[in-house]
């Protein structure tokens, strides 16, 4: 196959975008739409994944990103791994909402519609190799999304909450925009690679001139920006609400794939573009993690709603991934790409959950998870396995994740930056906490009799996922944790350069 | 060439060649003011010959414990009483390996009259760890098998008999292997039955399990302990098949604690445990169920996620990329004292609360009190031995100077929890709630004799473990007995049982007096042994523990008096109250037979836990 | 040539002055109008810089930022059109059934 062939998963997307719209002007039939979303998305996934790692359909050197349009569209292993992530996310987030919604919903096309284009900008994110193209994918992914929460236009909560994350969202953009324009005013560039070499310019020497304060602010305004993005406090206020009151379907994509997204972002500018002035910014990005995760971990004990626990305790996730970007080594950052991987996984699989409980018609309190054990153990064992993975108990993926996190941090942490090892510790401390209110939801499911009608049925292709989700976070990550370290490890070699 | 060849020949053949003759002069001057050896502090390598010359006065050669000391090493070389003029030479196995050897002349010990002969490096090297690879995958069956019988059972969730047969098959199938085991380890120095999977290279983690004297009786506990709880659960009604596989899990988890020798999967399998004894709790347990689970989870899980710190810090320390103990601990050497103390505190604090210790034992009580007797059997008689089991293997010979330094509270805490756990047992009127603190008191026995720091208190802390391992589920199957066939574990309510269920009652006594530490059953043994080596180690501190023992005989008599015998009860109906069945009398029975038999011959599983003890002693240099 | 100091200094107010009304405002579109301020204020400095450097990229990325913008004014109105069908109002503080 050819390189070019490469662009192919953006392409099906984008045409998926513009048939399904056409479809609608044919028939009015909806499976029809969620058949395109499906096909598109599957196709997308496994196009990725034999292209990628599958050896030999590609005539290429994995090791070295290829590069598209003017180079503003870099494909390396680190882009790849993420779209698998992205496609695969958006893909059970399309199969669920085929049984999320019933026959009359109005606007499914939109629905679908809005799906691909804001899976479309998290794949475009990925692949960004300038400040422009990273900013667009992004407000592609972001403006699709803020339709999607607001998209029962019916509903109060949905509508309500979709003005706050459009408010939020766009008030957060500008703010990393001014940033960007900020860092282009002193470097004069907007690829990631310019504005790498003038700042190690900078630290060598060669480019004169003392521009620190400067780079702090703009660094603070991009944290803020994307720091909306993974949902970390203080820019985290938006993601309780928004997590309660958008559709589950749509959550799952937010939870899962668009805070995935984000801490892509916060890669690729962290990571690579802005290291060598890591002075500037690691206390700021230490704190902001230490407070996430202690923020999260306890304003979610009091939750009684389950999307806003949930919420909380992705606040708190993000903060345990964030502390491994202050440590800047091949070991952390494999860590924190694992984590974000596995979170996805997860948080998803968890919400998928959610939302077919609540689809049912069960509700959305913790009180609505009475008894669940009795009328489905599937659903109720994805769900322990789930929030068990959270928490960090082996053997599940999540417990091997956090493992690399913490390992790869505590590891820079001993060889000189000893500051790391009170965020280890922190991050440690965090995890028996959140215990606590997993093991609510756990309790409820197991411990109480079901309250109210008991001839529930759950639809099938739930089911089929949260097997899925249990045979990959209990059975194949932890017997196969060193093939994905060594895919995050190529990913790391592939961002850091 | 030629000369180069003869270079390396005289390179090589030196070491052979050299066995070097010193000698060391013992005089005295001549008016008597000062006393000496000559030289005062003598290098050779070794395998060299020493003797010491007479010259002026009268002097023996005695070894001392170090340059401090003035009085003569027990067992260590001596030239005999003082004598005038000769010589005398040291024996020559004292120089064949590296160390430093102190001496003194006993008449002048006082006047400075000392030496000391250093050995090559002067450093005592680590002693070479046995490990014995297996030809065949006894400890992968131990492993495998209970957890194969979970899935088992899982398959027959519908059936109501064949979840508990399979359960049953399956234990004694692994009760067989565990002897087998525990008779191929024997009483050897070293691991034996050893194997290696490798998991992660790039983390130098592997699955690597051996049993050594230490890990063999608690892998033939736990496969003891297997069946007879199956046997005493035969007539669970509500999803025996979950019940059943919760067990076989954790039948799993427990054997993963005892057999590996990596830290990481010893982490691993150490929190395994906690998700079956959860569900075991939560679904099966009392009335306050709820509540005792996640107090239990939450406890034990923020202990062990501290412990993780410890072992990660080890494994940095190190810097030797693997998590292997045998590998860690053959570095004690170079962990500074600072180090050792915060790593230490960081490992006890996650065993102490699994021991339990006093001030972490608050879970226990609620835990046994709320568990099915099915979880109750086996969080007493192996989860609280994972505790002690953890201190001794994965933070004492690792950590030698941080456990010295934590002596005292260690031996402070023991004596709390032997005298607080027995006083609070005096006041408790459910049976179960009265046996929960009499394993906090009991357990606190074992953790004096790991605080002596002595061959004999490790080797009787290590007995108690398995003593109360066996006698402690014997107590709970007691509790459980009086609730299925009384109605009521309240001590108060019982009364002149013995008349009415006569050989049921017989088996309770006995069982009560093995649990407060009669002589010819295995309790007395393992208190016996940690009483003595803390008198040799503490002296008369031994009253207060003494006293807890007291405590012990008073409340089990008690309990004893007023449930069993006296006046028949009002409050129960008494008529209505036969012998135990079946299922419930023959694991007492079969328990009680084991009490009896290593407390009359206690150096079956003495022998092979004072080999362990001595090498572990040993690996911390303080033998 | 000005001092590129003064377009820094300029758009720094410009961002200020949206920021205080999106802070300081209870009315969604008014907060939506200081949103686009702040825009403006990075799209001074992009093209203030873009003329510096003798570069084109600055007014490029100008030109896509004032297409988002109408594109998050157009998906913004429309929220807040569904919002107002349903409320009667688009003050900020009475967006209170889910807990702010």
């Amino acid at each position: 196959m050819d390189i070019s062939a490469l662009f192919l998963p953006e392409i099906l997307l984008i045409a998926s975008i513009m048939v399904i719209p056409a479809l609608y002007i044919f028939t009015e039939n909806n499976k029809s739409f969620s058949i395109c979303s499906n096909l598109t998305l599957g196709g997308a996934f496994l196009f990725l994944i034999l292209s990628w790692y599958y050896p030999n359909t590609l005539d290429i050197d994995r090791q070295v990103s290829t590069y598209y349009f003017y180079d503003h569209f870099k494909v390396d292993a680190f882009s790849q791994l993420f779209k698998i992530v992205f496609a695969l996310t958006a893909l059970v987030v399309s199969l669920v909402s085929t049984s999320y919604f019933d026959e009359k919903e109005p606007h499914q096309a939109e629905y679908y519609t809005l799906l691909l284009s804001s899976t479309l900008g998290m794949m475009i994110t990925a692949s960004a190799n300038d400040f422009l193209t990273l900013f667009l994918g992004i407000e592609i992914s972001a403006f699709s999304s803020y339709a999607l929460v607001a998209f029962r236009k019916k509903d109060d909560k949905s509508t309500e909450a979709g003005a706050k994350y459009l408010l939020i969202g766009a008030f957060s953009s500008a703010l990393t925009l001014y940033g960007i324009s900020l860092l282009y005013a002193i470097t004069g560039y907007l690829t990631f690679d310019g504005v790498n070499s003038f700042m190690d310019g900078i630290n060598s020497g060669v480019v004169d001139g003392d521009f620190s304060e400067v780079i702090f602010i703009s660094c603070l305004f991009i944290i803020a920006g994307l720091g909306f993005k993974i949902a970390v406090v203080p820019f985290h206020a938006w993601a309780p609400d928004v997590y309660e009151g958008a559709p589950t379907p749509v959550t799952t994509l937010l939870a899962a794939a668009s805070k995935a997204m984000g801490f892509v972002a916060v890669f690729r500018v962290f990571v690579f573009t802005l290291d060598s002035v890591y002075e500037e910014w690691e206390l700021v990005l230490g704190i902001i993690a230490l407070a996430s995760m202690t923020v999260g971990n306890l304003a979610a004990i009091s939750q009684n709603d389950i999307g806003r626990m949930l919420a909380y305790s992705s606040i708190a996730q993000a903060g345990y991934i964030m502390i491994a970007i202050p440590a800047l080594t091949d070991e952390a950052m494999s860590g924190a790409i694992a984590h974000t991987l596995v979170h996805a996984f997860m948080k998803g699989g968890a919400f998928v959950v959610v939302g077919c409980v609540g689809a049912v018609g069960l509700g959305y309190n913790l009180e609505s998870y009475k008894g669940l054990a009795k009328r489905s153990q599937l659903l109720a064992l994805a769900m322990t396995v789930c929030l068990l993975s959270l928490v960090g108990i082996p053997p599940f993926a999540g417990f091997i994740s956090k493992f690399f996190l913490f390992y790869g941090t505590l590891k820079a942490g001993m060889a000189g930056n000893s500051w790391l090892i009170a965020l280890v510790i922190g991050g440690v401390l965090n995890s028996a906490l959140s215990l606590y209110y997993y093991l609510k939801v756990m309790r409820y499911m197991y411990l109480y009799d079901p309250e109210g009608s008991d001839d529930i049925v759950f639809p099938n292709n739930v089911r089929y996922i949260s097997l899925g989700v249990i045979l990959l976070l209990a059975v194949l990550f932890p017997l196969y944790w060193e093939s994905l370290f060594e895919l995050c490890k190529e990913a790391t070699t592939a961002l850091m350069g | 060439m030629r000369l180069l060849f003869g270079l390396f020949l005289a390179i090589f053949l030196l070491p052979l060649a050299s066995a070097e003759d010193h000698t060391v002069l013992v005089s005295q001057s001549s008016d008597g003011s000062s006393y000496y050896f000559e030289p005062e502090v003598l290098n050779v390598e070794v395998g060299d010959n020493v003797t010491f010359l007479w010259l002026n006065g009268s002097h023996n050669v005695a070894q001392s414990s170090d340059s401090a000391s003035n009085i003569y090493l027990e067992g260590g070389f001596s030239s005999g009483v003082p004598q005038v003029g000769g010589n005398w030479s040291l024996p020559s196995d004292y120089t064949s390996q590296d160390g430093t050897l102190y001496y003194i002349c006993e008449p002048h010990a006082t006047m400075q009259m000392k030496g000391s002969i250093i050995v090559g490096t002067g450093e005592v090297p680590l002693p070479e760890i046995a490990m014995e690879f297996s030809n065949f995958p006894w400890l992968s069956y131990l492993l495998v098998f209970p957890l194969i019988g979970a899935l088992w059972t899982f398959g027959f969730r519908d059936s109501p008999h064949a979840p508990r047969i399979i359960a049953l098959f399956t234990t004694f199938f692994t009760l067989i292997i565990s002897f087998i085991v525990f008779f191929k380890t024997g009483s050897k120095s070293g691991y034996s039955l050893m194997e290696e999977y490798v998991w992660a290279p790039n983390f130098g983690i592997s699955l690597l399990l051996g049993v050594d004297g230490l890990s063999s009786p608690m892998v033939l506990l736990t496969g003891i302990i297997g069946p007879l709880t199956v046997i005493f659960a035969w007539h669970e009604k509500e999803k025996p098949a979950l019940f059943f596989a919760l067990l076989l899990v954790m039948q799993t988890a427990l054997f993963g604690v005892f057999i590996t020798l990596d830290y990481f999967v010893f982490y691993v399998f150490w929190e395994i445990v906690l998700i079956p004894m959860f569900f075991l709790i939560a679904i099966w347990g009392g009335e306050n169920r709820r509540y005792a689970s996640i107090k239990f989870f939450i406890y034990t899980f923020t202990a062990s996620v501290i412990m993780l710190v410890g072992f990660m810090a080890l494994y940095f320390e190190t810097g030797a990329e693997t998590f292997s103990m045998i590998e860690i601990a053959k570095q004690n050497g170079n962990f500074s004292e600072n180090f050792q103390i915060w790593v230490f505190a960081a490992l006890f604090i996650g065993f102490a609360v699994k021991i339990p210790s006093v001030p972490w034992h608050t879970w226990l009580p609620d835990a046994h009190v709320q568990a099915p007797t099915a979880g109750s059997i086996l969080l007493a008689g192996v989860m609280l031995k994972m505790g002690l089991y953890g201190l001794i293997r994965a933070a004492l010979p690792v950590l030698p100077l941080g456990a010295e330094y934590f002596v005292p509270v260690m031996v402070v805490l023991a004596i709390v929890s032997i005298l607080y756990g027995a006083a609070l047992s005096l006041g408790q009127t459910d049976l179960k709630k009265l046996v929960a603190y009499s394993s906090v008191s009991h357990m606190g026995v074992a953790l004096l004799g790991v605080a002596t720091m002595t061959e004999l208190g490790l080797a009787g802390a290590v007995f108690m473990m398995f003593a109360h391992g066996i006698l402690s589920p014997a107590m709970f199957m007691v509790a459980g007995v009086l609730l299925h066939q009384v109605g009521t574990r309240e001590i108060p309510k019982l009364g002149g049982l013995a008349k009415h269920q006569p050989n049921t009652a017989g088996i309770f006594v006995v069982i009560f007096m093995g649990s407060l530490g009669l002589p010819g059953m295995a309790v007395f043994v393992a208190e016996l042994s940690v009483f003595i080596a803390f008198f040799e180690s503490h002296g008369y501190w031994l009253i207060l523990p003494i006293f807890g023992m007291v405590l012990t005989a008073g409340y089990h008599l008690w309990a004893l008096q007023r449930s069993i015998f006296g006046e028949d009860s009002e409050q129960i109906d008494i008529n209505n109250v036969h012998e135990a069945p079946w299922y419930e009398m023959y694991p007492m029975f079969a328990i009680i037979l084991l009490a009896v038999l290593f407390g009359i011959f206690p150096h079956y599983l003495m022998d092979p836990i004072t080999v362990a003890c001595y090498d572990i002693l040993n690996f911390m240099g303080a033998v | 040539m000005i001092d590129p100091i003064n377009f820094v200094i300029f758009s720094s107010i410009l961002l200020l002055i949206g920021a205080y009304g999106v802070i300081k405002n209870k009315n969604s579109i008014v907060v939506l109008m200081s949103v686009e301020i702040m825009l403006t204020a990075a799209n001074v400095n992009f093209i203030a810089f873009s003329s510096y450097y003798n570069d084109l990229t600055g007014q490029i990325v100008a030109l896509f930022i004032t297409t988002i913008a109408a594109a998050e004014v157009a998906i913004g109105l429309a929220i807040l059109l569904s919002l107002f069908k349903q409320r009667d109002t688009i003050e900020l503080d009475l967006l209170n059934r889910l807990r702010w």
